[in-house]
C-alpha cells in the first residue's frame, strides 16, 4: 500500500542537498523538471529580494535572467565540483546573469569612441589646493602617463584602457570590440603591465607615484 | 578625452595592484562561490589571495560580489 507522497514531494519536504541537485538536474522526466521548477523558483525569490526596490531591475528582467541562468547551469553542471553549496554556485550565476543585463541596458546607447573620446588621452590640472611640489611632481607623472598611453600601448589596449576608465564595464567593451570579457581582461592587464614596467624603467615605483593621489596630505598647503 | 583626478588615481591604484598572475573576471566566477562561504580566516588565507587581489582591480566584480552577498544574506532569512 502507498504512503500518498511521490518521491517528488519528498525532496521538496526534506530540501535537496548538492548530490541531489546534480543527480535531479543531471537526469530526465519528472524529476528534473521538478527540480528545474524548484531551482528556477528559488533563485528567483533570491533575485527579487536582492533587487527589491531597484526600478531598473524589474521582474520580467529577472524573470529572464534566471530562464538563462538555468541554461547556463545545466551546461555547466559537469563543472560543480561540489566545493561550494550548490545554491551559492547556482546563485553566482543567475546573479551574474542579471548583472550583466543591467549594464547592457545602462551602455545599450554608448559607443567606444564616444566613451573614451576623440583626442586621447590628457590630463585635468592638478589639485590647485596642493603644495607646489606636489603639484609639480603630480604634473610630471601625468605627462609621463599621458606619453606612455599615447605612445607606449597597441591601440587595442588604449581603447580598452581608456574605456575601463570611463566605467565600461568590460562585458560592454568586450560586445563593441566583437570578443569576450577574458580576453578584454587580459588586454587591459597587458596594457597595465606594461606601463607599470615603463614607469619603473623611468625610474618610477607606482606604489610611490599612486601616494600621490592617495596620500598627498603631506604636500598640502597651509 | 580628460582624465578627471578621480580617474588618475584609480589607474595608479590599479597599477599598484597589479600583479604578473591575476586572475581574469571568468577565473575568479568560477571560485567565487567557494570564496563566499569560506570563513573570515580562510578569505584572508594564501587559498583565495587571487581572489582578493583580482577584488582589488575589477570594479565590475566588486559590484557583482556586493550583490551575491545580498542575495544570499536575504535569502537565508
Amino acid at each position: 500500500m502507498g504512503t500518498g507522497i511521490c518521491v517528488e514531494q519528498v525532496t521538496y519536504l526534506r530540501g535537496r542537498d548538492n548530490h541531489d541537485w546534480v543527480r535531479d538536474l543531471g537526469g530526465n522526466g519528472s524529476e528534473r523538471e521538478a527540480a528545474l521548477s524548484d531551482l528556477r523558483t528559488q533563485l528567483l525569490d533570491r533575485l527579487r529580494r536582492a533587487w527589491a526596490g531597484n526600478p531598473c531591475a524589474d521582474d520580467a528582467l529577472l524573470e529572464d535572467a534566471v530562464q538563462n541562468s538555468l541554461i547556463q547551469i545545466l551546461s555547466k553542471l559537469g563543472s560543480y565540483l561540489g566545493r561550494a553549496r550548490f545554491m551559492t554556485w547556482a546563485t553566482t550565476i543567475a546573479v551574474h546573469a542579471v548583472v550583466t543585463e543591467m549594464r547592457r541596458r545602462r551602455w545599450s546607447d554608448v559607443t567606444l569612441e564616444s566613451a573614451i573620446g576623440p583626442n586621447g588621452s590628457q590630463y585635468a590640472p592638478t589639485d590647485l589646493s596642493l603644495s607646489p611640489a606636489v603639484q609639480s611632481a603630480r604634473g610630471e607623472v601625468l605627462g609621463l602617463l599621458n606619453s606612455l598611453i599615447r605612445d607606449e600601448l597597441t591601440e587595442r589596449q588604449r581603447i580598452v584602457l581608456l574605456a575601463e576608465l570611463q566605467g565600461m564595464p568590460l562585458e560592454e567593451i568586450a560586445r563593441r570590440l566583437g570578443t569576450n570579457r577574458n580576453a578584454i581582461y587580459k588586454l587591459a592587464h597587458d596594457a597595465r603591465r606594461s606601463l607599470k614596467a615603463k614607469l619603473k624603467a623611468k625610474g618610477y615605483v607606482a606604489d610611490e607615484i599612486a601616494d600621490l593621489w592617495t596620500n598627498p596630505q603631506g604636500g598640502r598647503t597651509q | 578625452m580628460t582624465l578627471s583626478h578621480e580617474q588618475v588615481r584609480t589607474l595608479l591604484v590599479s597599477l599598484r595592484f597589479t600583479r604578473d598572475r591575476e586572475l581574469t573576471c571568468d577565473e575568479w566566477l568560477e571560485d567565487l562561490s567557494t570564496y563566499l562561504e569560506a570563513t573570515p580566516t580562510e578569505k584572508l588565507g594564501e587559498t583565495f589571495q587571487l581572489v582578493r587581489e583580482h577584488l582589488d582591480l575589477c570594479s565590475d566584480c566588486r559590484e557583482e560580489i556586493a550583490m551575491m552577498v545580498m542575495a544570499l544574506c536575504l535569502s537565508s532569512e
